[in-house]
């Protein structure tokens, strides 16, 4: 089987603390279950506050659950135990690109040296090796070597994109979770992000989980959709099925927004 | 007539000795009970626009334009009260960061009913009155899709979420009846439902009050959805501009067919996964912008005489200002 991650039974609780007349604030992600194979695309679609972002950033280890099993490239982790999540961060086959990716870089050290901080806390490569691996990985995004020289605030929007593109892959991982990678870009920087994503993952196989409000990006892109609501996945499958034949109300109040934009087909 | 009508409007910013012209002859008229998209990417000077519109601009910005006119009255010449003035009755604008735009030290509610202009308020006494802004206040705000009046309307801005801040600038613009309502990026970064849902009643207002809208945006599903005519800017310069239905059937500058192509939603014979069709290249910072056409350097129909600015041509009411313009054989 080409299954490259499976999540079971993931759970995430928010409660702060009852105070003075004050109804306690609950929040429950989950229970989740996710199968992610070699190769795929997987789409996660919702309102606001209905825990997209606290599942992107819980799947790749960020966030530490409170139940569930997360089961990656054949190794099983416990994700609500401390242990097993440090070696779950450590096993590098995961990677994110955060909601501002911009803003999520250091302005104050040269693009060689973002890229350089994961590899030297992660791998046991040396320096040679590490030039190496970043040189090759910043040619993969469509950059040029020179750009290690480059600070933040030299690059154009497009051209940080590609970084964070770049910090994501420099550990050559096999899955990639984006939050939101196109939303902050204009037209034409967007679709040549995109057209990026599809090469990379034509090339390196890999696997592509990302959360937007764009549903025509998800319509091009995506082969599987989720359909998250206060917490859960209430619909998923194949992103044709998803839009043809919406069955939650919550995917066809989406599907129907965005179908009242698009532009009816004509018969000619 | 149109209602604002703007001619070889040009900005010019003084940097370190050297002045750059920000926006560079952008022509834009807006007819009365028309909804006009202005479509641009980031750096094409759009919210410049705005601000020359607003006279929101700074001193030490130059502004020269041959005609800058609101129902013939010039905007340019006109005395600072009276042009106050009808920034405060006719023209109304939702500005880009909603969150910054708010006013941090009071709430909601109070900004809201402040900006209701005064021959709008029902009553002869100071109650009368106070109910009477306290209704349209909270009719208002139901009106533009929040639900939860009482808990917002007595919340600071930074309290209250994105999305929720950018419908209540647009109940703050709206709430004084405006003939013209300039909104820019009203949408940006909103969820699709709720996107609909302020353009529905963007259209709706258009439709039964005759709101005249200048929608400034890069969304282009949002933009062919509701408005009736574009016009296109590509860094400064106005690139193309016509009715709507015109421009996606056949667009003349090689700019618009880059945009257009770039929603993947436009096109049906598109298979998934496909690379989308794009332009090289970025957008070029103001500081240096190529000569001529600006969009020269990235534009795949480029020559040599791309170096000369090119004039604005006109085939009835679509103009576009290009040399080697798409489409021309059919025409």
């Amino acid at each position: 089987m080409n299954q490259l991650m499976h999540v079971s039974k993931l759970v995430f609780r928010h409660d702060q603390n009852k105070r003075w007349l004050k109804k306690p604030e609950v929040f429950q992600l989950g229970p989740i279950d996710l199968t992610v194979n070699k190769g795929e695309t997987i789409a996660i679609i919702g309102e606001n506050r209905a825990g997209k972002s606290l599942l992107a950033k819980m799947l790749v280890g960020a966030v530490a659950a409170d139940e569930g099993e997360i089961s990656l490239s054949s190794v099983r982790y416990n994700a609500a135990k401390r242990r097993s999540t440090r070696s779950y961060n450590a096993s590098n086959d995961i990677r994110m690109i955060f909601q501002h990716s911009t803003e999520a870089m250091n302005p104050g050290i040269t693009v060689g040296m973002i890229l350089d901080e994961p590899l030297r806390l992660n791998t046991r490569m040396t320096e040679k090796e590490r030039r190496a691996r970043i040189e090759e990985t910043l040619i993969k995004v469509g950059l040029l070597r020179d750009h290690v020289y480059f600070y933040r605030h030299m690059l154009s929007d497009g051209q940080q994109q590609r970084v964070a593109l770049a910090r994501a892959l420099v550990l050559q991982p096999k899955i990639l979770v984006a939050d939101e990678p196109f939303a902050a870009l204009d037209p034409s920087i967007r679709s040549q992000t995109v057209n990026q994503i599809l090469t990379l993952q034509r090339e390196l196989g890999l696997s592509f989980i990302f959360i937007t409000h764009n549903l025509g990006v998800v319509r091009h892109i995506a082969d599987k959709v989720i359909v998250m609501k206060n917490g859960r996945i209430v619909e998923s499958g194949k992103t044709e099925t998803i839009f043809r034949w919406p069955q939650h109300s919550m995917t066809k109040k989406l599907i129907l927004a965005y179908q009242s934009l698009v532009p009816q087909q004509k018969i000619t | 007539m149109p209602m604002l009508d703007i001619k070889n409007l040009t900005l010019e910013i003084e940097t370190a000795g050297t002045r750059v012209k920000a926006l560079d002859k952008v022509n834009l008229t807006i007819n009365s009970g028309e909804i006009r998209a202005l479509v641009g990417e980031s750096g094409s000077g759009k919210s410049l626009i705005v601000s020359a519109i607003s006279g929101a601009l700074p001193q030490k910005f130059h502004l020269t334009a041959d005609r800058m006119s609101w129902k013939g009255k010039s905007l340019l010449s006109m005395p600072t009260e009276e042009r106050r003035q009808l920034m405060r009755r006719d023209i109304a604008v939702v500005f880009q960061n909603p969150g910054s735009a708010l006013d941090p030290s009071a709430t909601l509610g109070e900004q809201l009913e402040e900006s209701i202009p005064d021959e709008l308020v029902e009553g002869k006494w100071f109650w009368q009155r106070r109910q009477s802004r306290r209704k349209s206040a909270i009719s208002t705000v139901h009106k533009v899709g929040i639900k939860h009046h009482r808990h917002y309307l007595s919340a600071y801005p930074h309290q209250i979420p994105t999305d929720i801040s950018q419908k209540f600038m647009l109940a703050m613009a709206l709430i004084s009846q405006p003939k013209l309502l300039i909104a820019d990026d009203p949408t940006r970064g909103m969820e699709t439902t709720t996107k609909t849902q302020v353009l529905k009643l963007l259209t709706r207002l258009n439709q039964t009050k005759s709101l005249s809208i200048l929608f400034i945006s890069h969304d282009l599903l949002a933009i062919s959805s509701m408005c009736h005519s574009m016009t296109v800017l590509y860094c400064g310069q106005t690139v193309e501009s016509g009715r709507m239905k015109m421009l996606r059937k056949r667009p003349l500058h090689p700019y618009t067919k880059a945009l257009l192509d770039s929603a993947p939603s436009f096109q049906n014979d598109l298979p998934p996964k496909s690379l989308l069709p794009t332009l090289d290249g970025t957008i070029p910072s103001l500081k240096h912008v190529p000569i001529g056409c600006r969009l020269g350097p990235r534009c795949p129909r480029a020559q040599r005489d791309c170096v000369i600015t090119p004039a604005v041509r006109r085939i009835h009411d679509h103009t576009y200002s290009c040399h080697f313009p798409l489409h021309m054989e059919k025409l």
